[in-house]
């Protein structure tokens, strides 16, 4: 099963590598000229191959991360915006070789590794999230194998051949749910029920995973939802020891973690000479009201509520219905027509991503940054599989839905990571 | 092919990509042809002579305006102006436009006497904490003559992906991913 999974995904990504090589050099933003000419040095040179392949990858947001696998630090405080781990772990990879050429290589090299070993952690994800629903043995193989397949082909497309973070994110999300699952079940009534013997495995493996995830890509914090509903759900039954050394210890440790990371890390490094944002401090501590994330995404991208809904965004949110729609009626099947008791945080995350994004980010995002969630694959698995035993019956509801789905990535794969590829929107 | 293309600039057009600011310009017809006396270099300049379009890096001083003359431009022929710059020079560009200047007129302190001039100007304003130390940040800027109402260097970026979608359709007709996806 590995070996089709690595094949389907061998030859993909081949496919995409091809498209980028064959595109045009003349790119729509011309800056990474200048981007390589400042980043690189004058021993470096220029070559054919670089020029049609590497120089290529170097779009959109991928001049913040390079910038800093490069450097080793931020520069300004808008760059805090994008994940630090990403850089760190790619410059521990490169070995003390920080040539641009090289360092771009080995994230890029890291980029499709991380994406293979999520699509591998998905499989074991659905294997296990499956075990005790109602499918058949060879419905959960089965699910589990379309699940990797359609994560392959996956709708963030051509940032994925590049060197976004959001592959590191998939990675953490994956294990640390993974890691969550293995270490409780559920009654027959839907109560969680954690096992001691695995505690670490929820209180120290699970919660590092979310940690290092939202460190690298700020919505992982959502995932913080599986501890909140685990400790509803242990509370409501008065298990105040499994409720206490599980979800709470859990939630209390990323809950610090989140107000390190997004208050005190930039209060320090900025505060108070920077004023602006420093001057709404609370009290004698050292933050602020305001998250430094939310600051910096409101002032220098425009982030906030409905601030994204104008005119000429119109085809942003075009661009981003397909996987709007399907996320939403992927958390509505698994609510009602299939409803599974461990699915229910992850039907509550996905929501919530939606209202956010939707709402309140820039929402063609949408496409690379929902892939730290499961969910729509599962469902879009499970139509497949449902259809594929039912063939005489014609397309309905659902199974149309996922058709249109599947053939809006057949062109979306392809066209996005050409525009990808020539510095094209959408970014 | 055309409609595509149309549709596809109209959504740049309207976008503020992140380190691209883009506008049109229009030479209008009654605009003189140079005369046969060589033109004064005054500013930076962009030349479309013999090509239909241009980019030239510049070395320009943040917070400032910063002014290019265009030559050789057609007369009734529209023009992309694209201005990129890096995004680890944190600037925005601001109050872009262009100028007509009749020959004989002073225009920062410089006149020329013998030809009419066409100068493109924008604002670079430095905007990130803690203040961007460089003075100078290069910058692309590009003129691109537009054929069909496509600034004509997406051209081939759009006969590319519409080859790459022709071919798609035709191979999906064949090997029938869904279907695939769906029974395998």
């Amino acid at each position: 099963m590995c070996g089709e999974i690595a094949g389907t995904f061998f030859f993909f990504k081949i496919f995409q590598y091809v498209l980028v090589w064959l595109a045009p050099t003349t790119q729509f933003d011309t800056s990474t000229a200048l981007l390589i000419h400042q980043l690189s040095s004058s021993l470096d040179g220029q070559s054919w191959v670089k020029k049609r392949l590497w120089d290529k990858l170097l779009s959109w947001d991928a001049v913040y991360f390079i910038k800093n696998m490069v450097n080793g630090e931020y520069e300004f405080e808008h760059e805090y915006a994008f994940s630090s781990v990403w850089p760190k772990f790619v410059r521990l990879c490169c070995r003390g070789n920080f040539e641009f050429y090289h360092i771009l290589k080995t994230a890029v090299f890291l980029e499709n590794l991380l994406h293979f070993i999520s699509v591998i952690l998905l499989y074991i994800l659905t294997l296990k999230t499956f075990e005790k629903n109602i499918l058949k043995t060879h419905q959960r193989y089965e699910l589990a194998r379309k699940s990797a397949v359609l994560f392959i082909l996956t709708g963030a497309a051509g940032f994925f051949t590049g060197i976004y973070s959001e592959p590191l994110s998939s990675v953490l999300s994956f294990a640390g749910i993974l890691a969550r699952e293995y270490s409780i079940f559920h009654d027959v009534y839907g109560n969680v029920i954690c096992k001691w013997q695995r505690w670490p495995l929820y209180s120290l493996v699970s919660t590092i995973c979310f940690m290092v995830a939202f460190a690298n890509r700020s919505n992982c914090i959502l995932l913080g939802i599986f501890y909140i509903m685990d400790l509803l759900s242990l509370l409501r039954r008065r298990k105040i020891a499994q409720a206490t050394f599980f979800p709470l210890l859990s939630g209390i440790a990323l809950l610090l973690f989140v107000i390190f990371q997004h208050y005190y890390v930039p209060y320090k490094a900025f505060c108070p000479q920077r004023g602006g944002w420093c001057k709404d401090k609370i009290r004698m501590l050292p933050f602020t009201y305001k998250s430094f994330y939310s600051y910096i995404q409101s002032s220098y991208w425009n982030v906030g509520f409905l601030k994204y809904w104008t005119i000429n965004n119109v085809p942003n949110f075009i661009f981003a219905i397909p996987n709007i729609v399907i996320m939403w009626y992927s958390s509505v099947y698994f609510s009602h027509q299939y409803p599974c008791s461990n699915l229910k945080p992850l039907i509550l995350i996905t929501r919530i991503f939606l209202v956010v994004i939707v709402f309140f980010a820039h929402i063609q995002i949408i496409n690379r940054v929902s892939s730290f969630i499961p969910l729509h694959l599962w469902y879009l698995a499970d139509r497949l599989i449902k259809k594929s035993t039912k063939k005489t019956k014609p397309l309905r509801g659902d199974d149309t839905l996922v058709k249109l789905y599947i053939y809006w990535l057949i062109y979306w794969i392809p066209v996005q990571t050409i525009l990808f590829a020539c510095f094209l929107p959408p970014a | 092919m055309n409609i595509l293309g149309i549709i596809l600039f109209a959504y740049y057009a309207s976008l503020a990509c992140a380190n691209t600011e883009s506008f049109i310009i229009h030479i209008p017809s009654e605009f003189p042809l140079a005369s046969n006396e060589v033109p004064e270099v005054t500013h930076p300049t962009i030349s479309l002579k013999g090509i239909n379009h241009q980019t030239k890096t510049f070395s320009v001083p943040v917070d400032s305006t910063y002014y290019i003359e265009l030559k050789d431009v057609s007369v009734g022929e529209n023009y992309q102006i694209k201005i990129c710059w890096t995004a680890l020079n944190p600037v925005f560009i601001d109050e872009t436009g262009y100028k007509i200047v009749p020959h004989m007129t002073k225009f920062q302190d410089t006149v020329d006497e013998h030809n009419a001039r066409i100068f493109i100007y924008f604002d670079v304003i430095g905007e990130s904490y803690p203040p961007l130390k460089a003075v100078d940040i290069p910058i692309n800027v590009s003129v691109v003559n537009m054929k069909l109402g496509i600034p004509v260097d997406l051209y081939g970026t759009l006969v590319y992906i519409s080859l790459v979608v022709i071919g798609i359709y035709f191979a999906s007709r064949r090997y029938r991913v869904y279907e695939k996806l769906k029974n395998n």
